[in-house]
């Protein structure tokens, strides 16, 4: 009896123990994983808002005002403007078959698709574009010698709350770069954006640009976009520069030389 | 000396200590197992984000991948008879075109793409992305047909339903044009009536993707063409880049349409 004491007594001490040790790493780790999530506020075990799907803009979407520019926009819209009353084709990359890239995609009728993943946001126009990558992962802008300036610029984001805050830099100048309201995207812009779900069927973008070199002060709209239904899918628009006739008929000018057709 | 009668009192309390004893292991054991199980189902229910699909459900092809010099197994693909040199050589005439004029090449030509593609595994669907000019992959894995050919429109890289067998997803594509950059590696090219059957596997602990592709075409192919490519996991913190493509640079256009001068 003495030695079945001992023994029910020693094993339930280890089982005592064994168990202790699996309750304390399991709360351990459950609070590494909560202490995480608050630190960097996007991190793998995060629940976040789901932005995937298609969206499209409705004739109310754009609320947009315009922009206070810099006396050397305001000449360059002029020009634009003039150009357009001349008949000229005023957007060479749409003549051309560029990438028309941002703010162009975001803002035309065709729906955009979200795709969201840990790491990543992509956002794919049925326009002729490059997508967009947002990055989530923590990353920093590259390095400027690193990194060859886009249509869509290098877009990093983060979460403030229920909210996507993506930070646009090293845009380029090509592609379609007039931004609504006035003005145009250029190597120096840098676009602020913030994503929110107003509910599970619209969401709301801010953008904000600043560019000294364009505008006096930042220049912010949003647009609210609603969502498509399930079994909705992509069209590709795609684009034939060697195909004059649609700028013809549109007023523009500039035919392919005839030894590239 | 008194004899004790009934129940031993040591036997008694030795029972009774014995009986509390195996009640608390039993208790800590069951709130030990209980928090681990918690803990685990917590985390499991935390994805990356919410509606996501979870990496525990199916593999996360989730990424950028690239392809290297030892990438390709293209075996010769069995033509029909009725398919002449001269159609091929207007496929690859075509496919010319296309890159001259900065079109989008489609399939199966950016999944040849040299610099790294990028995989986003989403909730419904799966997308596929190419620094190359052409509009990205769409592999809808919320949904098991292809639309109503009266109301969908033949693109370039057609249209893609998927599903998981395994750890493997199985991609099915029809809805072709005949437009883009149409050759196929191996040979044959793709067309309307061209069907497509694709396989995407990790295999070395994820480090690696291999695709298998299989084209039934009636109008191309005396049997099946199969070949596959493996892609390498590119590390993290790769930065897409865009490959801009203005079709109005006219020595561009001149470098790629005129014979090359021969080396003397």
């Amino acid at each position: 009896m003495k030695s079945l004491f001992i023994r029910v007594t020693w094993g339930c001490a280890a089982l005592f123990l064994l168990a202790s040790t699996l309750a304390f790493v399991s709360m351990t780790r459950s609070a590494r994983a909560q202490s995480s999530q608050s630190a960097s506020g996007a991190t793998n075990a995060q629940v976040v808002p789901d932005f995937s799907g298609f969206w499209e803009l409705a004739y109310n979407s754009r609320h947009v005002t315009p922009a206070q520019l810099t006396p050397a926009a305001i000449a360059r819209d002029k020009k634009m403007a003039d150009e357009r009353a001349a008949g000229k084709v005023v957007v060479y990359a749409s003549r051309w078959c560029n990438f028309l890239g941002m703010p162009f995609i975001m803002g035309q009728s065709p729906p955009i698709n979200i795709v969201q993943t840990q790491d990543e946001i992509g956002i794919f126009s049925e326009q002729n574009s490059a997508p967009r990558h947002i990055y989530l992962d923590g990353r920093s802008h590259p390095d400027a010698m690193q990194f060859v300036s886009t249509t869509n610029g290098h877009s990093i984001g983060h979460w403030d709350g229920n909210e996507l805050v993506v930070d646009t830099t090293d845009f380029s100048s090509e592609g379609h770069p007039e931004i609504p309201g006035g003005g145009f995207r250029g190597t120096h812009s840098h676009l602020v954006e913030r994503f929110k779900l107003i509910d599970d069927q619209h969401l709301q973008i801010n953008f904000t640009w600043d560019d000294s070199t364009v505008f006096v002060k930042p220049h912010t709209y949003y647009f609210v976009y609603h969502k498509m239904p399930p079994g909705t899918y992509a069209f590709e628009d795609s684009c034939d520069a060697s195909d004059a006739v649609p700028y013809e008929h549109s007023g523009g000018v500039s035919d392919p030389p005839d030894q590239w057709k | 000396m008194t004899k004790v009668t009934g129940p031993n009192p040591r036997r008694t309390r030795t029972r009774s200590y014995l009986l509390k004893r195996v009640g608390q292991c039993a208790a800590v054991i069951v709130f030990a197992i209980g928090s681990v199980g918690i803990s685990a189902s917590a985390q499991s229910s935390q994805p990356a984000m919410k509606g996501a699909k979870s990496g525990a459900e199916t593999p996360s092809l989730t990424g950028f991948w690239v392809l290297r010099f030892d990438s390709l197994n293209a075996p010769r693909a069995s033509l029909l008879p009725s398919i002449t040199q001269k159609e091929i050589d207007a496929h690859r005439a075509s496919d010319m075109y296309t890159v001259r004029w900065c079109q989008y090449v489609g399939m199966p030509y950016m999944m040849e793409s040299q610099a790294p593609l990028d995989i986003l595994q989403g909730k419904t669907q799966i997308v596929i992305v190419s620094e190359t000019p052409s509009a990205v992959r769409h592999i809808y894995t919320d949904r098991n047909s292809h639309p109503d050919p009266l109301t969908f429109d033949a693109v370039r890289n057609g249209n893609s339903i998927a599903h998981w067998e395994g750890d493997a997803l199985i991609v099915d594509t029809i809805g072709f044009s005949d437009e883009g950059y149409t050759t196929l590696p191996g040979g044959g090219f793709r067309t309307p009536t061209s069907h497509l059957k694709e396989r995407y596997q990790l295999v070395e602990d994820g480090k690696e993707l291999e695709v298998t592709f299989t084209w039934e075409d009636p109008k191309v192919f005396a049997k099946p063409h199969t070949y596959a490519f493996r892609y390498y996991r590119v590390p993290r913190g790769h930065n897409a880049g865009e490959d801009f493509c203005d079709s109005n640079d006219q020595e561009r256009g001149q470098f790629l349409t005129q014979s090359p001068v021969a080396v003397k």
